[in-house]
């Protein structure tokens, strides 16, 4: 008989309890065979108990919830197997290594034992992480209390924060109090079959007629629908609910506000006009950066890295035609769009601009409107070209090449600040498996998933690629391999806990990561070639773990 | 020879608390019908009765360990031919193969996500039909 998930999560919790209440002992019994080995005769047999016993805990302690335990009892075991193998009495100072280790495994067992119950990772302190805080707030509005549950802790993996109504009772209030990024609310509550909708458009009328709402339900009907959408529910999904389309739309609904201005590079010799422009332009909310003499354009380039240049035509030192064609001659800048603002209205002498590079020729005087959008309409078309170039079009991350290209990048700018970087591989455990599984589908799904986990969780500053199929990289400057491992790890165990829903089946997946820094790498392949190396061996660890490579022999791992 | 679907697992581990949580995961969580024995010479006892569709045996237990265990099962009648798994906390690719060598389809590695196991498991025995 199978039992109910929340069944088998309190049998889970009852068990993990009483594996942490058996610790001690256990610890203990270590500790005693581990003295006896080493006030008496070394003796193989009773090297042979202790072997077992620290294999044992290197077994176990993860699926208990004491991963780190887990992690340094192996330590232990595969010393002792190799003495054991070879026949060898350890020296002082291999005795010494093993009591380090057995210290550090009572810490292990005190730190997680406070915190039993969730399965979480629980041997890495998690504080002074670089981590991108930004949380936007969701209401949601649910009365089955399992399926509310299950949200808040879903929504949670990805970096939203949730309060939770069983009832309309409050809510209200609660948007008066603080306006939420975003409402979930199933449709069918306990006060009526359309309370959710009702609610809604209460809300709306009184407080915020633009609050964005995605209904839940479990009527897959016309009725409820429209009724949704005319209390303008930007989505609609019936349950049981599958949190990666959820997600998806969250996404959109609560970041549409957070996309970056279009940046636009104007250059003209007459500087008031110069900045007429500018002014037009930021208050249609771009981002603009003035140059008044053609021999800075390079500069400005470089630092500002501009989506659009405008540029008027007649400018002493060198026109606006040699300018555009010095820029193309560039191969960076080949795909920023060039306009040309000119008074010029002879349009023979407009197609010569355009043949020297230039995209599109706007005549001056200009209206004011029509200078705003003819440069909106350019800059959002030369964004979205720029990312089918260097973005990977399933995730949204950068190309192989790009990434690629990212870290060279990064890597010189630390070389020259002297700053830490890490590079990091990630790759997704037996995705195969998911593939032959549940289908191609549901694994792009999970790759998707994974990247959107990656973007919302890590820096700004950080670079993330799509690597490979289900390779992914990225590049954290100013980042010590130490820092990303915690950053990363975080991020490896709420991905793990995430649960995929295929056919009324639950499935959840994990990755594995390897991690190389400069300055212990100093070269791009040989950074590559290292986090490639330590992904390898998380692979056979067991998977689902990060492993650093160190520049040393040794390999420290963290699960 | 065995039936098409995953029913009866024959299970040996001598820890009492991996015991427990990989009961949970394979009854509760897989909903197999699990008999569980802590040492080889308990499931040389059991297993014909039980009559079991796969075997999951740990490789390093006190007395008789896994490959043994296995080894001395595949005498039995009626456990000739029945497909083996281990589980172990030691997973080096090169192990990996010795043990598919003693006659396992494949081997999972400890420590194991209870909520997981049944699903690694059904897999194993999937794609031993695939083959």
């Amino acid at each position: 008989m199978k039992n109910s998930d929340a069944d088998i999560q309190e049998q889970l919790r009852a068990l993990r309890v009483s594996y942490a209440d058996q610790l001690p002992e256990k610890l203990e019994e270590i500790e005693t065979r581990w003295q006896a080995l080493n006030t008496g005769e070394w003796n193989p047999a009773g090297a042979e108990v202790l072997h077992r016993l620290t294999h044992s805990l290197a077994g176990s302690g993860s699926t208990f919830g004491f991963p780190k335990l887990g992690e340094i009892s192996r330590s232990i075991e595969q010393l002792l197997k190799i003495w054991l193998q070879e026949n060898r009495i350890p020296n002082d100072e291999q005795r010494a290594r093993v009591g380090n280790l057995l210290g550090n495994l009572h810490q292990a067992a005190s730190i997680s034992t406070t915190e039993v119950g969730h399965g979480r990772d629980m041997g890495i302190v998690e504080q002074n992480l670089p981590v991108n805080e930004e949380q936007p707030l969701i209401y949601l509005i649910e009365d089955d209390a399992s399926i509310a549950d299950d949200l808040v802790l879903q929504l949670d993996h990805f970096g939203y924060c949730i309060k939770a109504f069983a009832t309309t009772a409050g809510v209200e209030d609660a948007v008066a109090a603080q306006r939420p990024d975003a409402l979930v609310v199933d449709i069918n509550l306990p006060e009526g079959d359309m309370a959710g909708v009702e609610l809604l458009a209460n809300l709306q009328r009184r407080h915020d007629p633009d609050l964005p709402v995605i209904f839940i339900s479990s009527h897959d009907d016309f009725s409820a629908r429209l009724a949704a959408v005319r209390a303008g529910g930007e989505a609609y999904f019936v349950k049981p609910l599958e949190i990666a389309p959820l997600i998806d739309r969250l996404d959109r609904l609560t970041r549409s506000e957070a996309r970056p201005p279009y940046r636009i590079l104007a250059v003209d010799d007459d500087q008031t006009l110069v900045a007429h422009h500018a002014l037009l332009l930021r208050q249609a909310g771009m981002e603009v950066c003035t140059v008044t003499r053609p021999e800075e354009v390079m500069e400005a380039l470089a630092d500002f890295k501009p989506e659009l240049i405008l540029m008027d035509v007649y400018m002493p030192v060198c026109s606006g035609l040699e300018l555009a064609r010095l820029i193309r001659q560039q191969e960076a800048y080949l795909g920023i769009p060039i306009v040309f603002l000119s008074s010029e209205t002879n349009l023979e002498k407009q197609f010569t601009a355009m043949r020297m590079g230039g995209d599109d020729f706007l005549t001056k005087p200009i209206q004011e409107q029509h200078l705003v959008s003819s440069v909106a309409v350019r800059a959002e078309r030369a964004r979205l070209l720029n990312a089918l170039m260097v973005q990977d079009s399933l995730t949204g991350l950068l190309k192989h090449t790009m990434i690629k290209e990212q870290l060279a990048q990064e890597l010189s700018r630390a070389k020259r600040e002297q700053s830490a970087l890490s590079f990091a591989m990630i790759d997704i455990d037996k995705f195969k498996l998911v593939n032959d599984h549940y289908g191609h589908m549901m694994g792009d799904r999970v790759i998707k998933s994974l990247a959107r986990l990656l973007k919302q969780r890590l820096r700004k500053s950080d670079r993330i690629g799509r690597y490979g199929g289900e390779e992914f990289a990225v590049v954290l400057p100013n980042c010590d391999p130490d820092s990303a491992a915690k950053l990363l790890n975080k991020i490896r165990a709420d991905f793990s806990e995430l649960r995929f829903l295929h056919e009324g089946k639950e499935f959840s997946v994990t990755f594995s990561t390897g991690i190389a820094g400069f300055p212990a790498y100093e070269n791009a392949d040989e950074l590559n070639q290292a986090a490639d190396e330590a992904l390898y061996e998380a692979k056979h660890q067991g998977r689902n773990r990060i492993v650093v490579e160190a520049k040393q022999t040794h390999v420290d791992a963290i699960a | 020879m065995s039936s098409d679907t995953l029913q009866r697992i024959l299970y040996v581990e001598d820890e009492p608390d991996i015991q427990a949580v990989a009961r949970m995961a394979l009854e509760a969580v897989g909903g197999f019908t699990l008999q569980v024995c802590s040492s080889g010479e308990e499931a040389l006892q059991t297993a014909v009765e039980f009559a079991p569709d796969l075997l999951l045996l740990d490789v390093m237990m006190p007395g008789m360990d896994g490959p043994t265990t296995l080894q001395e099962l595949r005498n039995l009648p009626d456990l000739a031919n029945t497909p083996a798994v281990f589980m172990t906390a030691k997973v080096q690719p090169q192990e990996i193969e010795q043990f598919k060598s003693f006659g396992a389809l494949d081997v999972i590695p400890k420590p194991f996500d209870p909520m997981t196991l049944s699903d690694q498991i059904a897999l194993v025995w999937q794609q031993r039909n695939e083959k």
